[in-house]
């Protein structure tokens, strides 16, 4: 292959992985996609053997000027009456000078045009686009590149080289393309994806916020607003879209017990919907370290379990945020936020991007008094809001007493109202589209099935006709549990509603009526592959896209920790050391027990190690020098010395070369000249300060081989 | 404290080191920041991503320049002297010390008053373990000691964003002998003359009969007498007088009379000591024995290369001195001659003292007449 051939292939295969990663965000529009592929199919054809004719494709300047002008009217007109993004809708004057240089790549001059053009694609790839698409095309992007600047700078080299005004040289010039080049290019773009990646870790990231753009259309889901219609979370039952990513950093696999994600709680119900009635919320205070506190951590009791979770969740339009109940603490991105009245979690507006925050909270379980503790009075404010009943059918409070007629305590009727949803009813999710006038009472009494809405509004109701605080909660149950990642996948089919019971001791405690569904199961292979490439999505995600000042901060909080670790250890270390090695000045020597005879072989190991790895590394530098400049002519003496020694003329250790040169010509006429040959190659060789030329190597094998066959 | 380190480190960092960027590294950078600025404006971190790409690529070629470098080997070869104003080959010599990996794209140039004097030498690719011998023309203009203080070695690879630059402390020291020039056709028909009358009595190359001897087998058949040949019917050959321990002295007048004539002076001096140059050449080629009066200095008589080498040396490294007012009003030096031999005195330009202080002398040449 010849150097220009290399330089235009690897330059269109630049230009190709920056408009698959363009095409990869899905918001390039359908003419640019088919036309930007058109142009680089014929424009790698034009590289084989009977596409060369077209090359570069000859069309008149008006076709060009008059393509052009349609390309910036598109582009106008795209952007005052279509997609209204000023980027999206360059997309089409950028596809076609993408078009124009590909088709006529002729000179030099043109590749590192077509060099920024494929660069300018790749960069509205970055803007429009955080999906993991764009890491693959990112390591391919940078290999290639690396592969076409390489080209274009030897190329120009080689012009410059053969001081010609035109590039006609490279196309007779082969590209010096070996295996050790192919290696070492390789190499390089390694090595610059290890630096790139060292540099995006450490370069402080700030954010002045102007020009910011939301990355997609937010989710759409329903469930989670102030005001929930009952069965409208059924919609969203069947959607697989992905919700959010929830971690929990300080347990090693799934948590054992189920876990709710807690979103929206609903205390007024009107027979049809369920309404937030708190009239206002109250915004959180920020501590100077980021974190909004719901509780004060002095007020929490320590003996309560903590849970910590790291939320990753995807944009929706809604702005309740989720966590396991109940909430003390949260840290994430957040200018404000606030809480409603029954520990809900709020931003002022749905952010139209991803979030990542952290969540810890405390797990509420039943005390033994409230489980026996009989029916009392309630708290006015409680029993105002949340025993509050809507005109239903007086069946439904026929069917509450009937089911709690034998038990007395209200644990004991919350687990009766319970067992009975889970026992009589069934779940299904087709329960038609349309909204019931009186939707309890279809579930409970005419269809006798329905999914979590249902379950969770007639226990509620249920427990309030029987006198027990309860509201509805909306939330979603953990999903997939991913074991690459060790987090669940939360998906919309993943929403749920459940019920919390407020008890006098224990406060809010969850129960769910739902019975559990099994869910379709994938075949293994498909679930590992599906988990793997979650699991490296989400650590994109983690490690990429949501990489922030504060991970940075923790990093170096983390290595200062880490420093101050190893000296604390350093220093108690050395400071039994002393009482070790000098027990004289006082009576407090050590005793041998207590010597660190671990970390003092520790210490020595690694003084051993570097010792020895410092010897390899001088032992190689010496061999290397050795190598280079005097290895051909002593590894050539010491073959000339074999042969004569097959020979029974063997050089005595404290002759110098040039003596048993001397004495070979005494003792055998016909060697004597060739070994003069020979010794005179190593002398200047080995000692001369010069290497030895192909030439010489190729003389002195030719006299090896006279010497060989000289008879004995 | 911390500043002097500082600088320190600096210094340590830019030894033997230069760095510029090209036209395409200018746009490069230019991008770069375009994209730092737009990351920072946004906090895309996808943008910091491409931003930390392009930073790489800035260091990823930093550091394959430097290897280039620290894997090359290079020296050079002079010729051991040099003559002003004729073209000479001079070699550098490059080795390539890394037994994996190639270098690619040297540009390789000379070091002159701290000046990269570009020999026109580019090496596209050094193989791993190679070593090429690269030449090119040299052509000084001025006699006395050339220096060439290093070699600076130049690299665009591996993208072509910088031209780096290294300089090797390969000092070469080489004298430049004064100019050769071709001598008048009148000068050297009145020389070729000289030394004639000074024919040695023994035998030897020259135009002087010496003897009539008879033919031995071996003698060249261009010395047969004929006339004596045919006059005793024996083949007869003629011996000449040698010609070549003939002696001449150059005597070169360094002193400038009138220090206000300072430029022309040197013009003429140069030509004076050009002259003295092709004359010592001259006559060793027509092996005479020469001495050479520069100054107060002197090289006695002596024959053949290397004598001559001595002095062209003295002459290359000659200077014009001011004449002081204490010697002044003394008359011009005369060198004593050996003899009969013969003496040439050149002098830089015409000087009125001339007429009376060359009574006797066989030759006078004005430079500056002669050239």
């Amino acid at each position: 292959m010849t150097l220009q051939r290399a330089l235009r292939v690897s330059a269109k295969l630049l230009t190709l992985v920056a408009f698959s990663a363009l095409v990869g965000t899905g918001k390039t529009p359908a003419v640019v996609v088919i036309g930007g592929f058109l142009a680089l199919t014929i424009s790698f054809a034009q590289e084989c053997e009977w596409g060369s004719r077209w090359n570069p494709l000859h069309l008149p300047r008006t076709v060009w000027n008059g393509a052009l002008f349609i390309a910036c009217l598109v582009t106008v007109m795209d952007f005052l009456w279509g997609t209204q993004n000023a980027l999206q809708a360059s997309l089409y004057v950028l596809a076609f000078l993408m078009t124009n240089k590909l088709l006529t790549l002729a000179r030099l001059k043109d590749v590192p045009q077509l060099f920024v053009i494929g660069f300018l694609e790749f960069l509205a790839a970055a803007v429009l686009t955080v999906d993991l698409w764009y890491a693959m095309a990112f390591v391919v992007y940078l290999l290639a590149a690396i592969w076409a600047l390489l080209l274009y700078h030897l190329s120009c080299e080689a012009v410059q080289h053969m001081r010609v005004a035109d590039e006609a040289c490279l196309a007779s010039m082969p590209v010096p393309l070996t295996a050790r080049f192919f290696w070492t290019t390789n190499a390089i773009a390694i090595g610059a994806l290890v630096v790139t990646s060292s540099i995006f870790l450490v370069m402080p990231r700030t954010g002045f916020g102007f020009f910011q753009q939301a990355h997609g259309t937010p989710i759409r889901t329903s469930g989670f607003s102030e005001k929930v219609d009952l069965g409208v979370i059924g919609a969203v039952k069947q959607d697989p879209t992905l919700v959010m990513r929830v971690q929990f950093p300080e347990l090693e696999g799934e948590p054992a017990e189920r876990v709710y994600l807690k979103g929206a709680s609903f205390d007024h119900y009107t027979g049809q919907s369920w309404t937030n009635t708190f009239p206002r919320r109250r915004f959180l205070a920020k501590t100077d370290d980021g974190l909004f506190e719901l509780s004060p951590r002095s007020a929490l009791d320590r003996n309560v379990p903590r849970v910590h979770q790291d939320i990753l969740l995807e944009a929706l339009d809604i702005s309740v945020l989720f966590g396991l109940p109940f909430v003390n603490e949260i840290r994430g991105p957040f200018v404000s936020l606030e809480t409603d009245g029954m520990g809900g979690l709020w931003l002022p507006h749905a952010l139209p991007r991803r979030l990542q925050y952290a969540v810890t909270s405390s797990h509420t379980s039943l005390s033994n008094e409230d489980r026996q503790r009989e029916l009392s009075a309630y708290p006015t404010e409680v029993k105002r809001r949340f025993l509050q009943l809507p005109s239903v059918d007086p069946q439904v409070a026929d069917l509450a007493h009937a089911v709690t007629r034998d038990v007395l305590t209200p644990y004991g009727m919350t687990i009766a109202i319970k067992q009975h949803l889970l026992s009589s009813y069934a779940y299904s999710l087709d329960v038609g589209s349309i909204l019931s006038a009186s939707p309890l009472e279809d579930f409970l009494f005419t269809r006798k099935t329905g999914y979590c809405e249902h379950y969770a509004t007639a226990m509620v109701i249920m427990l309030r006709t029987v006198g027990i605080p309860a509201r509805l909660v909306t939330g979603f149950l953990p999903g997939e549990w991913n074991d690459f990642g060790h987090y669940y996948v939360v998906r919309q089919q993943d929403a749920h509603a459940w019920v919390e019971v407020w008890f006098p001791r224990s406060g809010w405690v969850t129960f769910d009526p739902t019975p559990s569904v099994m869910k379709p199961v994938l075949s293994p292979l498909l679930k590992q592959m599906g988990g793997l490439v979650d699991s490296i999505r989400l650590k994109w995600d983690r490690f990429v896209i949501h990489y922030s000042f504060y991970d940075q901060m923790t990093v170096a909080q983390g290595l200062r920790n880490q420093g101050e670790t190893v000296r604390t250890y350093f220093s108690s270390l050395i400071a039994m050391l002393k009482g070790w090695l000098v027990p004289a000045q006082d009576a407090g020597a050590v005793p041998t027990s207590q010597i660190p005879w671990r970390a003092l072989g520790s210490v020595f190991l690694c003084v051993a190690c570097v010792l020895f790895i410092g010897a390899c590394l001088r032992r190689r530098r010496v061999n290397t020098a050795f190598l280079n400049s005097d290895f051909a002519s002593i590894r050539l003496y010491e073959r000339m010395l074999a042969v004569l020694a097959a020979r029974g003329v063997s050089k005595r250790s404290a002759a110098t070369a040039l003596e048993f040169s001397a004495r070979v010509c005494q003792e055998c006429q016909a060697a004597g000249p060739l070994v003069q040959e020979l010794t005179a190659l190593y002398y200047r060789g080995r000692f001369g300060h010069e290497s030895l030329s192909h030439y010489d190597l190729q003389q002195a094998e030719q006299l090896l081989t006279q010497l060989a066959s000289v008879p004995r | 404290m911390a500043l002097s380190s500082l600088r320190a480190l600096l210094r340590w960092a830019s030894r033997n080191r230069s760095i510029r960027l090209t036209s395409e590294g200018v746009r490069f950078v230019l991008l770069t920041v375009g994209i730092g600025v737009a990351s920072i404006n946004t906090g895309n971190n996808l943008l910091y991503l491409l931003f930390a790409m392009m930073l790489s690529l800035i260091v990823i070629s930093g550091i394959l320049s430097e290897r280039c470098f620290k894997q090359v080997d290079v020296s050079r070869r002079l010729p051991p002297a040099l003559f002003a104003n004729q073209p000479a080959t001079a070699a550098f010599v490059i080795a390539n010390r890394s037994s994996r990996l190639p270098v690619f794209s040297l540009r390789i140039m000379d070091v002159i008053e701290a000046t990269a004097v570009d020999r026109g030498i580019q090496l596209l690719q050094l193989l791993p373990g190679a070593r090429t011998i690269q030449s090119y023309p040299l052509l000084v203009k001025r006699r006395g000691t050339y220096v060439l203080e290093g070699i600076k070695l130049f690299t665009r690879f591996p993208f072509g964003l910088f031209v780096k630059a290294a300089t090797f402390p390969v000092r070469s020291d080489v004298i430049v002998y004064p100019e050769i020039k071709d001598l008048s056709s009148v000068l050297l028909d009145d020389l070729s003359m000289v030394g004639h009358d000074q024919a040695l009595p023994r035998r030897g190359h020259g135009t002087t009969l010496h003897n009539l001897r008879l033919y031995q087998p071996g003698d060249d058949s261009r010395t047969i007498h004929w006339k004596t040949t045919a006059r005793k019917s024996l083949l007869i050959v003629r011996e000449t007088e040698a010609e070549d321990q003939r002696q001449v002295t150059i005597v070169l007048h360094t002193q400038m009379s009138d220090p206000s004539h300072g430029p022309d002076f040197h013009h003429q001096f140069e030509q004076a000591v050009s002259l003295v140059a092709s004359l010592a050449v001259l006559f060793t080629e027509r092996t005479y024995e020469v001495r050479l009066v520069v100054g107060e200095q002197e090289l006695a008589y002596e024959i053949g290369e290397a004598h001559l080498s001595r002095m062209l040396s003295l002459l290359a490294v000659c200077r014009p001195t001011v004449e002081s007012p204490a010697n002044s009003r003394e008359p011009l030096r005369l060198t004593e001659s050996r003899g009969n031999a013969l003496t040439i005195h050149v002098l830089p330009c015409p000087d009125p003292r001339l007429a009376e202080a060359t009574q006797g002398i066989s030759r006078v040449l004005i430079a500056s007449e002669c050239m």
